[in-house]
């Protein structure tokens, strides 16, 4: 085959790959591939290359590939060798591309996706954007999620809250009204609200007694401490939910810029909900919106409103309650919640 | 070979196998799903007492039916109206079954490409990235980087000629040295 035929036939395929031939152009290509040794040798080095261009895509290798010197080895007998070691120097990418990149690897992921119940439904699956988007959950970025409740399905009064939430176990709420704020600094639990000094505790529990006095909407806590129903805080705490206990689903969406994935309750929990539902950013795997179902009815809807950097001491107290006397309550688990006690200091000047 | 576990051979096949799926959808997400369909498959060979000699022949003709069961499938879909042609489709697959080419070659020719990737100036390779490892279409691409589809498609064209060139003369170097 000559240079200009060469040409001709590898222009074919790439047109044929990129779906731009007419309908003789793509009759021109199969009678040269009918006729040609030379042709089907070009098709399939051209369809080889196509594939590891995508498989080197997916895995998100190609730039890393492009951007230091080259790991490849003229040695055919360490092209098993080649990718791993270059998925060692690439810190940012995370397990999930870790996994699909060796062939062990792959082997081994598959076998895990097969042997947890979740069925690939296109490219992407909801193992992976559930990982992504815990990834995105667990990175120390601040996001305030709008959350709305609704007790059950009959109720119409749902109540409206704002959560900031930060990985580390930090956030802070607060409703429309201000009428109360709760936070956790990393370190300790807090709650005040509008004339009433900041309850402080490393202890959730032991804070229950205390709450049921002053803070009428004391199960947001109950909700943001229980092991049972680590959700509305925390949508890192979902997504290990998720993870844990549902089988989940990639839904097909027409929205391009988001993936939803549909996880519903794999045996009956009367504390956790039925369904989860989340969306997340195709690219970033930030959590947009997440919508949870409980068996009673009762809902709660997550909607990303913002994703700002904020101050360190935008989680504690200090922050919302300057001037306000502050109440720590002293706890030891083996005392229990009846044998607390009240130290009292102030954050005034 | 034989003793490697068939998912695992199948693994090995991914390009291979993906390279062709792409070639027939040119749909890179249908073709991870048949694919995935055809993993299942292999997976479930497992508990078939029946001997498999040749498993890469094998796992080809699996892929192929697979890929021919969801063209099928797809074609009714309307938003998918233009397909391959039947004697292009036919085309590619027997070429694709009867590739006797060995798995050497294969690697041989995925090192050389790792090196040709390097070697492409920085925005043929910003390129590349947009298209395979962003998969975004022609019209994104070009919306993204200032330029029209047509441009962009035949960037790429150029840049895949340039990949292939340079991989086919790594390949000679090796051959000519080995």
């Amino acid at each position: 085959m000559n240079r200009q035929i060469q040409d001709n036939v590898d222009d074919l395929i790439i047109g044929h790959l990129d779906g731009t031939l007419t309908e003789e152009q793509e009759l021109e290509l199969a009678t040269t591939l009918n006729s040609s040794q030379a042709a089907k040798q070009s098709l399939l080095s051209y369809m080889r290359m196509e594939g590891r261009l995508y498989s080197l895509g997916r895995d998100g290798f190609i730039d890393h590939q492009m951007s230091g010197p080259t790991s490849a080895t003229d040695n055919p007998s360490e092209a098993e060798h080649q990718i791993p070691s270059a998925v060692v120097s690439v810190d940012r990418r995370r397990l999930g591309l870790l996994a699909a990149t060796t062939s062990l690897a792959a082997c081994a992921a598959t076998l895990l996706l097969l042997l947890s119940n979740i069925f690939w439904t296109t490219s992407v699956n909801a193992n992976g954007v559930l990982l992504k988007a815990q990834q995105a959950a667990a990175e120390l970025v601040d996001r305030t999620y709008h959350v709305k409740i609704t007790p059950n399905r009959s109720s119409s009064r749902a109540r409206e809250l704002n959560i900031t939430v930060r990985g580390g176990g930090r956030f802070f709420i607060q409703p429309a009204s201000s009428a109360y704020a709760i936070g956790n600094n990393g370190k300790d639990y807090w709650f005040t609200r509008a004339r009433s000094p900041v309850w402080v505790t490393s202890d959730f529990h032991s804070l229950e007694p205390e709450l049921r006095k002053n803070l009428p909407e004391r199960w947001l806590l109950e909700v943001a401490s229980s092991p049972n129903e680590p959700l509305l805080l925390d949508i890192a705490g979902i997504l290990a939910l998720i993870e844990s206990k549902f089988d989940a689903q990639l839904v097909d969406s027409k929205n391009e810029s988001t993936y939803h994935v549909h996880a519903s309750l794999k045996s009956k929990r009367p504390l956790s909900p039925q369904t989860i539902d989340f969306w997340s950013d195709v690219d970033t795997g930030v959590v947009q919106k997440a919508s949870l179902l409980f068996s009673n009815g009762r809902e709660m809807d997550f909607e990303l409103l913002n994703s700002a950097r904020l101050s360190e001491s935008w989680y504690d107290y200090a922050e919302h309650a300057t001037g306000k006397e502050v109440k720590r309550i002293a706890t030891d688990s083996k005392r229990g919640h009846r044998n607390q006690r009240f130290e009292a200091d102030s954050l005034r000047p | 070979m034989s003793e490697v576990p068939h998912i695992q051979q199948y693994l090995q096949l991914r390009n291979d196998f993906m390279g062709y799926l792409y070639a027939i959808t040119r749909d890179v997400e249908l073709s991870e799903e048949i694919y995935q369909n055809a993993a299942v498959v292999v997976i479930e060979k497992k508990n078939d007492p029946e001997k498999i000699r040749n498993f890469r022949a094998w796992a080809k003709e699996v892929v192929r039916r697979q890929a021919l069961h969801a063209l099928n499938a797809r074609q009714t879909a309307t938003r998918h109206a233009r397909i391959i042609s039947p004697e292009l489709l036919d085309a590619v697959s027997d070429t694709f079954i009867n590739d006797s080419s060995d798995e050497s070659e294969a690697n041989h020719e995925f090192n050389a490409l790792g090196k040709c990737l390097n070697e492409l100036p920085k925005a043929k390779r910003k390129l590349i990235t947009l298209r395979y490892e962003k998969n975004i279409t022609f019209t994104e691409i070009s919306e993204r980087i200032g330029s029209t589809p047509a441009a962009v498609q035949r960037s790429l064209s150029r840049i895949r000629k340039l990949l292939h060139g340079c991989i086919q003369k790594r390949i000679k170097v090796m051959e000519g040295t080995s």
